[in-house]
């Protein structure tokens, strides 16, 4: 018997003073279904961006959940029977929120609030000093001829339609407790955002531009937001678009999800980037996410702002609610722990 | 890159000690756990048992004393891992909590168990022990 004396330090590491340690790895039998997961997930990403190229992107319900449940088989084989019944519950309250989405968004137009069209524009004049930076982009950059600048700014724009889906999808298949924190402050953007389709509809600067519609507030814009990703070999990804385009509603603009996404998965994930720089490298991804928007005449600067707002407030909210909660159950153990001393 | 905080696992030789005050490692294994739920509320630390071990705990005391602690489960597929395992890991328990202290990736246990000091993870406390 040899006795192992330990103290405890500042930083609540043991000191010791002891024989060879065991490494749990090698008693512990290896989780075999790990690595068939990790091939499984490996295959699907190589499928996907397969069928990404050559197919398109799928963008129709039914397609982006046949997408998403295989990703799902891929990643939960093998996993508990309750680590299966927890998935059922997300994947039901996941399909509730983008039905949610979809019938609100697709009836905002219909209620018959009046479109906002002037208050808008007069708001990006202000900003940019009595200029429409759609009309002002358009007019410096645009040419016959796909620039590189093009496929930039098309390439930003479609990113909207992937990159937070792989970050659920990675969030879904690494940690429940940072998917659920994803969630929330997603799920309030499109809530907040809804509303304000509901409240304020408002036509975007191609349409405020286009000689088809009546309103002709600024000058002619051109919206071939596909042209860059198109010359770039995407075609079935841009075909895809095209169609979803048949089924979209065109007003609603503000606040412009496009802007609202590049930010919060962006933010999400910035506190676990270390170098300054490459925090101020990934936080430049809104910011040319808007120039995007603008210049491909998608969006009107406010609309990116307000956008960019609603991300900031979902997260002040949840930073808030999270940090009650924590407190809230750490006051409830020293209070108990008050009464048992 | 670790997306959640480091997780320290809670063992049941622990928790007996924090919530019964005539424990003979009461007043070191309080000590221990204010500090840690000090770390959960900057969420600089998780907290977590196993279901075997918290299961055993009245309900009153998870929802007042433990809340800041979390549940690993156990599955089926842990206890086969558990069984799995060397001969001389005779306890079930013993043997589970470190199936899932390993597949969880635990990041310190707190226990008043000596065993655990065999392994290469932290133990909390510190404490004085015989092998």
């Amino acid at each position: 018997m040899s006795a192992i004396t330990g103290v405890i330090t500042d930083d609540m590491s043991p000191s010791l003073t002891e024989p060879s340690r065991t490494t749990l790895g090698s008693i512990v039998p290896i989780d075999a279904l790990r690595y068939v997961r990790l091939t499984l997930m490996s295959i699907y990403l190589v499928g996907y961006l397969w069928w990404l190229r050559s197919r398109g992107l799928p963008l129709d319900r039914i397609s982006v959940a046949i997408a998403l449940g295989i990703f799902l088989l891929c990643a939960f084989v093998g996993k508990p029977a309750r680590q299966w019944g927890i998935l059922v519950i997300d994947v039901v309250l996941y399909t509730l929120m983008w039905f949610a989405y979809e019938m609100t968004r697709g009836g905002a137009d219909q209620i018959g609030l009046p479109l906002q069209l002037d208050a808008v524009r007069n708001i990006d004049r202000f900003l940019f000093f009595g200029n429409d930076p759609n009309v002002v982009l358009q007019d410096h950059f645009w040419g016959t001829s796909v620039r590189w600048y093009d496929q930039v700014a098309s390439t930003t724009y479609y990113t909207h339609f992937v990159f937070p889906v792989i970050a659920m999808a990675a969030l879904w298949a690494t940690s429940h407790r940072q998917w659920a924190r994803f969630m929330k402050r997603f799920a309030t953007l499109l809530a907040v955002a809804c509303t304000m389709f509901v409240l304020l509809p408002t036509v975007p600067p191609w349409m405020a531009g286009d000689r088809k519609y009546p309103y002709r507030t600024i000058a002619p814009l051109r919206r071939q937001t596909w042209r860059g990703f198109y010359d770039l070999g995407f075609k079935g990804f841009v075909k895809s678009w095209q169609d979803a385009l048949d089924w979209g509603n065109a007003v609603a603009a503000m606040p412009s999800l496009h802007a609202s996404f590049a930010l919060l998965v962006p933010a999400f994930f910035l506190p676990w980037i270390k170098p300054r720089w490459l925090k101020i490298v990934v936080l430049c991804f809104p910011v040319l996410m808007l120039l995007s928007l603008v210049y491909l005449a998608e969006h009107w600067v406010i609309d990116g702002l307000i956008g960019w707002a609603v991300v900031g407030g979902s997260f002040l909210l949840w930073n808030r609610i999270e940090r009650r909660q924590r407190t809230s159950k750490a006051n409830r153990a020293r209070s108990a722990l008050s009464v048992t001393r | 890159m670790k997306l959640n905080p480091p997780t320290v696992l809670l063992h049941h030789t622990f928790l007996a000690a924090v919530s019964e005050p005539d424990h003979p490692q009461h007043d070191a294994a309080i000590s221990t756990y204010l500090m840690l739920v000090d770390e959960f509320e900057t969420n600089s630390r998780l907290l977590a048992a196993t279901s075997d071990d918290i299961e055993g705990i009245p309900a009153e005391l998870r929802r007042s004393l433990f809340a800041p602690v979390s549940t690993l489960h156990v599955a089926a597929q842990h206890r086969s891992a558990a069984r799995a395992m060397p001969e001389h890991i005779a306890d079930a328990n013993f043997a589970t909590t470190l199936v899932m202290a390993h597949r969880e990736r635990v990041a310190a246990i707190a226990t008043f168990d000596p065993r655990f000091h065999r392994f290469d993870i932290d133990v909390l406390p510190a404490v004085q022990l015989s092998i």
